[in-house]
């Protein structure tokens, strides 16, 4: 053997055992990782319906929230566990002692999907922006100073991007300022404990979007991808309206954890019966995300029973209420009368509302409606239990079942029944739920009661707007929080900061102690403003100014393939934390 | 052939004048329907003023209906949905129309196919048992509402069959893409399409009948032809006239029936689409399906008118 | 002179009514030997019954929820189970039966009451009403009457019994209408209608005296044959969410209910689906039945 074939045999060896060393290396280091992850990082799940709009300004539907969080954010954000961290603010706002100035510092590497950068003048623009609109959220700014002199009658979205441009001070806020590149500052007319939390709701007016491409086209720009511009982690690649959209990460994204699903593949699918069967038939890796987690509850029952699917299902409390609405106040702009309404001087009214309320045995109509599974009796007040300013389980005594009450203080209110004759509680369909608990509180009130109220469905849109401007005597209400603040219930519900008597109002309940004690318990902190919201809860039973009937639950099916998948009480998680297995 | 040409174009002419007619109809009356498509619990009236302002809403119903005709007439256009804004109507009615368009035709072929299998066989064996058991079958199949023989497919092939099977062998709910495969037209087609076979059964037995005492008939067979090619060739042709007639009605009647199929099996047709946007109050989108029906069936006579010189060549336009 | 033209009237309705009445004895007797339509008629007559019954007697309170328990199948106590929120479903069928019958009937005595003497009118006087019928029957022949029904049923708000009725009436009565045009158009220029009218009788006695009972046989049997057709329309309405409001149910509701249920439960859409296609059967059999047996051309 020649010195020179024994080296290369050593050196070939060696090699060998460092290439194979390197790759066990390779292995090792990313083993769990590289070894696991689908090679198509696709998510295609089913939604109800497309899109009311995703412009933050103007968004307020939950199903539109779900998507558009993942296109959009703003400073602050709340985190899976609903604590409030930093989003494109570098830390959490310094508040100064008096609670009226909050000052914040934002990241320098904040992008928007077209590779435009954030600065602080983006994010007075985009709050002006959403507050001088007026849309449905706007008043989550209404604590900034200025807010109060925003036209109430806004002019149209393509006028207000042209004053907006020139930073006319009708569309703008005083309070609002931009010191220098990163910072903003936002003055408050008076303290609010809500404030923080208001501007961290996901997907709506805190949230910033990008000038130079809204300005192109002020009210439609979301409705395409080569417009939809955010800064969020996923950007719109494909739309076809009514059918299906298409979302991609969007590279190099300054934010974390950094997306590993890259393409997320939405249809539109009217029926829930029809997404669960297609969930089930492989089309699709998840169910009931997007803001669509009501499955029927055949469905669910089906599931439950059939081990391979019952693993897959997950039923999660939404911090959703529903109850029943009375009209409480006659008067010329509110249609409906009734028998509900508060006269002074008499208790005929609040009594028949007790009347009715006793007599409905809710942990029955729980257990007829929802099987016992979606969803569970509300005894605990108005505010969904999970929440702050939950009243604790069987705290509620409208929420008692009590039919001898029910009964006397019929009699003694209504002795000949005409008062009560040809009532009729009004329900919108869409929800399958809706229509049960209608027939299922017909029966109780004739059963318990003696009471014969017709039911009929009127369909979503003109429902809402004719239980908000006071056309019905009884109909089916109800709320979905958006943030963990009573405030986001009694500012909305009742009392004349939501509009009532007169506007907005289901029941057009208003007294001058509701205003008073919601005003003060706003402007002070969450700690010290429970006790006083406990008070405004207690005003409403004492007026009897609902039935209580149950909180809701949502059902999610997801693949076991997808990891990191997963919501909490208010929305789904975002898509960047997800990721698909090999499967 | 150019009588036939002057006649298509003739037609056509018709169609599109019914159909704008009809879409003026629609939109005259849906527009004194209560309640619009705006939504949200938070809505404010300001808010509502605005998106009606936006929509146009609220300028007088004759501006409107200008406006509406000018944009039909000139540029084809339907519109806008007002309940999800951003979504263009002409396309929408286009791609479900297309949908609708499948299963009918789909349903129409199981209609004329198993019409015609079942009144030549009845004819042939008159008065046998094949022959009631088969006039009874047609009897029941159209009295079965066609939900309850969706229902019975569902049942047979979404379930009992997956159990034995395993897995989806043959059904699937739902509707991949724009134009859907076809493992999930064939049962709706079918549940569509059956009600009405008993009608061309029934039709194809009587004029099968009548035609096969013919004396051509009687010559054919003694000619030595082979039975076979006396019916088909000889009978079937001149019994398919009257069956031609009730082709417009029974397009018709298939419509009628779509809506309620394409509920329940969750197709993305017309069908779904008028009922949705009619308790949605989406008018635009309800005139849109107006329309678009009122051209789908001027379409269908005509293609139908355009079939029957080819069965009776009597027939000359 | 009237006397004469009373005298010449009754000489002709003699005839013509002894020819009447013989052609009704015959097609009793043919409809008679028709097993199909007389057991159809048999099992028509029990559901008058059972619908007659549950005015005054179902087994549970028909609306009443949590009977038994939700989903249960037929057994003990309950002849057909239980729906999904635990009402008895065979009650339910009762009062369904009675919503059918009541839909099918009233929307084809509407339809006799407008689209009947519409029909002789137009046939008989030609001019400006027949033009005008036609032009109504044409415009409205193309459109499919379930969304003309719908927009109807829409339009009038309120939902219930009379407005389903009269959107179902509403989109049939053209088709009695055409008929009895076409049957008077034939008829009015039949000789005893020509002596009649000759002899100086009254439209409204010819029309009703002479036209309307030779029609009558084809104008039975499109009424006959209207009820499925009504109850049918009725049900696919209330299947979609048109029809009868809460508590009443309807064959259609109880069925569009029960197709969520059908993998668990699927008695609550059968029974209703069962119960609706045997009474169209019945109906159609019974139809085709008279049709067969006043048809003239039949000689036996």
């Amino acid at each position: 053997m020649s010195r020179s074939s024994g080296y290369a045999r050593i050196l070939g060896t060696v090699a060998m055992a460092l290439l194979v060393a390197a790759a066990c290396g390779q292995n090792g280091s990313s083993n769990t990782q590289s070894q696991n992850l689908a090679t198509d990082q696709t998510l295609k799940f089913a939604i109800g319906d497309d899109f009311g709009t995703l412009d933050p300004a103007q968004l307020n539907a939950e199903s539109d929230s779900e998507v558009a969080q993942n296109m959009f954010n703003g400073p602050l954000k709340f985190d899976n566990n609903l604590n409030i961290v930093p989003d494109i603010a570098a830390g959490m706002p310094t508040v100064s002692g008096d609670g009226l100035t909050y000052t914040f510092k934002l990241r320098p590497d904040v992008t928007f999907s077209n590779g435009d950068k954030v600065t602080a003048k983006d994010v007075v623009y985009s709050w002006n922006r959403a507050a001088a609109q007026q849309g449905a959220y706007s008043t989550n700014l209404s604590a900034v100073a200025g807010f109060d002199k925003l036209s109430t009658k806004p002019p149209p979205i393509a006028t207000i991007e042209q004053l907006l441009a020139k930073n006319d001070p009708s569309v703008t806020m005083s309070g609002l300022s931009a010191p220098d590149d990163s910072t903003v500052v936002a003055k408050l007319a008076q303290p609010a404990g809500w404030f923080l939390a208001a501007i961290t709701l996901e997907s709506t007016t805190g949230m910033i979007v990008d000038q130079k491409v809204v300005q192109k086209d002020p009210a439609n720009w979301w409705t395409n991808p080569a417009t939809a511009v955010g800064t969020g982690p996923y950007k719109m690649t494909a739309r076809t309206p009514g059918q299906s959209v298409d979302f991609q990460a969007v590279s190099n994204w300054w934010g974390s954890p950094k997306p590993t699903v890259k393409n997320v593949h939405l249809d539109i699918i009217k029926d829930a019966s029809t997404r669960e069967t297609a969930y089930e038939q492989g089309k699709y890796d998840l169910n009931g995300f997007g803001g669509y987690s009501n499955l029927p509850v055949d469905d669910i029952l089906r599931i439950k029973n059939t081990s391979s699917l019952s693993k897959q299902l997950l039923l999660h409390p939404k911090v959703r209420t529903t109850w029943v609405n009375f009209n409480m106040v006659a008067d010329s702009s509110r249609q409906a009368k009734g028998p509900f309404v508060d006269v002074p001087g008499s208790t005929t009214g609040k009594d028949l509302r007790k009347a009715f309320a006793l007599a409905i045995d809710k942990a029955k109509l729980a257990q007829v409606v929802c099987q016992g599974i979606v969803c569970v009796p509300a005894t605990g007040g108005l505010i969904t239990k999970g929440l702050k300013g939950y009243g604790g389980d069987n705290t509620d005594p409208l929420a008692k079942f009590d039919p001898t009450t029910a009964k006397s203080l019929l009699k003694s209110a209504d002795p000949d029944g005409s008062k009560t004759k040809g009532l009729t509680y009004f329900y919108d369909p869409e929800n399958p739920l809706n229509k049960a608990v209608a027939e299922n509180l017909q029966d109780q009130w004739n059963t318990n009661l003696g009471v014969q109220v017709s039911v009929q469905a009127e369909s979503h849109s003109q429902f809402i707007k004719d239980y908000l401007s006071g056309k019905f005597v009884m109909n089916r209400s109800g709320w979905q929080a958006d943030y963990d603040h009573p405030q986001d219930w009694y500012d909305n519900l009742f009392g004349k900061v939501a509009g009532c008597p007169d506007t907005n109002c289901a029941s057009g309940f208003d007294s001058p102690q509701y205003d008073q004690l919601v005003a003060s318990a706003d402007s002070k902190p969450l700690s010290d403003a429970l006790p006083i919201y406990k008070q405004v809860s207690q005003l409403l039973i004492d007026n009897v100014a609902y039935v209580p009937l149950y909180y809701s639950v949502g059902a999610f099916m997801m693949k076991p393939y997808v990891k990191g998948a997963g919501t909490n009480n208010f929305f789904d998680y975002w898509w960047n934390q997800y990721q698909i297995l090999q499967h | 052939m150019r009588g036939t040409l002057l006649y298509v174009g003739q037609r056509t002419l018709l169609i599109a004048f019914t159909a704008l007619a009809v879409s003026s109809i629609v939109f005259i009356g849906i527009h004194r329907l209560p309640g619009d498509a705006f939504v949200s619990e938070r809505l404010r009236p300001s808010q509502q003023a605005a998106l009606l302002h936006q929509y146009g809403l609220d300028r007088p119903l004759f501006v409107q209906y200008r406006d509406f005709m000018t944009n039909l007439v000139l540029h084809g256009d339907l519109g806008e949905s007002i309940a999800n804004r951003g979504v263009r109507i002409t396309p929408l009615v286009l791609r479900e129309a297309t949908v609708s368009g499948e299963i009918g035709f789909a349903a129409l072929v199981f209609t004329v196919g198993l019409g015609l299998l079942f009144g030549v066989t009845g004819a042939i064996r008159q008065n046998s048992w094949v022959d009631y058991a088969l006039s009874a079958t047609s009897v029941v199949g159209f009295s079965m509402p066609n939900f309850v023989i969706a229902t019975f497919l569902l049942l047979l092939f979404g379930i009992w069959l997956e159990n034995v099977t395993g897995g989806n062998f043959f059904y699937e709910i739902g509707w991949s893409g724009t134009y859907g495969n076809l493992g999930e037209i064939l049962v709706p087609a079918f549940a569509l399409g059956f009600p009405y076979a008993s009608f061309v059964a029934r039709l194809t037995r009587a004029s099968m009948l009548e035609v096969i005492r013919q004396d051509y008939i009687r010559t054919a067979r003694a000619k030595g032809l082979a039975e076979q090619v006396v019916i088909v060739r000889h009978a079937l042709r001149n019994a398919l006239i009257p069956v031609v007639t009730i082709l417009g009605p029974l397009v018709v009647g298939i419509i009628t029936g779509s809506v309620v199929i394409e509920n329940i099996f969750g197709i993305p047709g017309l069908g779904k689409e008028f009922v949705q946007s009619i308790l949605n109050r989406d008018y635009n989108i309800v005139i849109g399906v107006f329309t678009g029906y009122a051209a789908m069936i001027g379409l269908a006579n005509l293609i139908v008118d355009l079939v029957y010189p080819l069965i009776d060549p009597r027939i000359r336009y | 002179m009237a006397t004469s033209a009373t005298t010449v009237d009754q000489l002709i309705a003699a005839p013509v009514a002894r020819a009447q009445i013989g052609l009704w004895q015959d097609a009793w007797r043919r409809l008679r030997r028709n097993r199909l339509a007389l057991v159809s008629a048999a099992y028509l007559i029990g559901l008058v019954v059972v619908a007659l019954v549950g005015i005054v007697y179902t087994p549970y309170p028909y609306a009443h929820e949590g009977v038994g328990l939700p989903y249960m199948g037929p057994g003990a106590g309950h002849l057909l189970g239980t729906d999904q929120a635990g009402r008895d479903i065979f009650s339910r069928i009762m009062i369904g039966a009675q919503v059918s019958l009541i839909v099918g009937l009233a929307t084809q005595a509407v339809v006799l009451a407008v689209g009947v003497p519409l029909g002789l009118m137009a046939g008989y006087f030609r001019g400006w009403i027949d033009t005008a019928l036609s032009f109504v029957i044409s415009v409205f022949y193309g459109i499919p009457d379930i969304l003309v029904a719908m927009i109807l049923i829409v339009l009038i708000g309120k939902p219930g019994l009379g407005t389903i009725i009269i959107a179902i009436a509403a989109t049939r009565w053209m088709d009695m209408a055409r008929l009895t045009r076409g049957q008077t158009l034939s008829l009015r220029e039949r000789e005893f209608v020509e002596a009649s009218r000759s002899s100086g009788g009254r439209p409204a006695k010819i029309l009703f005296g002479h036209v309307l009972p030779n029609a009558l046989g084809p104008i039975i049997v499109q009424a006959t044959l209207g009820i499925p057709a009504a109850i049918l329309f009725e049900a696919f309405l209330s299947f979609l969410g048109l029809g009868v409001p809460s508590p009443t149910p309807s064959w259609g509701s109880m069925a569009a209910d029960g197709i969520h249920a059908i993998r668990i439960a699927p008695h609550i859409v059968l029974a209703p689906a069962i119960g609706l296609s045997i009474t169209l059967m019945a109906f159609n059999f019974l139809g085709d039945g008279l049709r067969d047996a006043l048809d003239p051309r039949q000689r036996r």
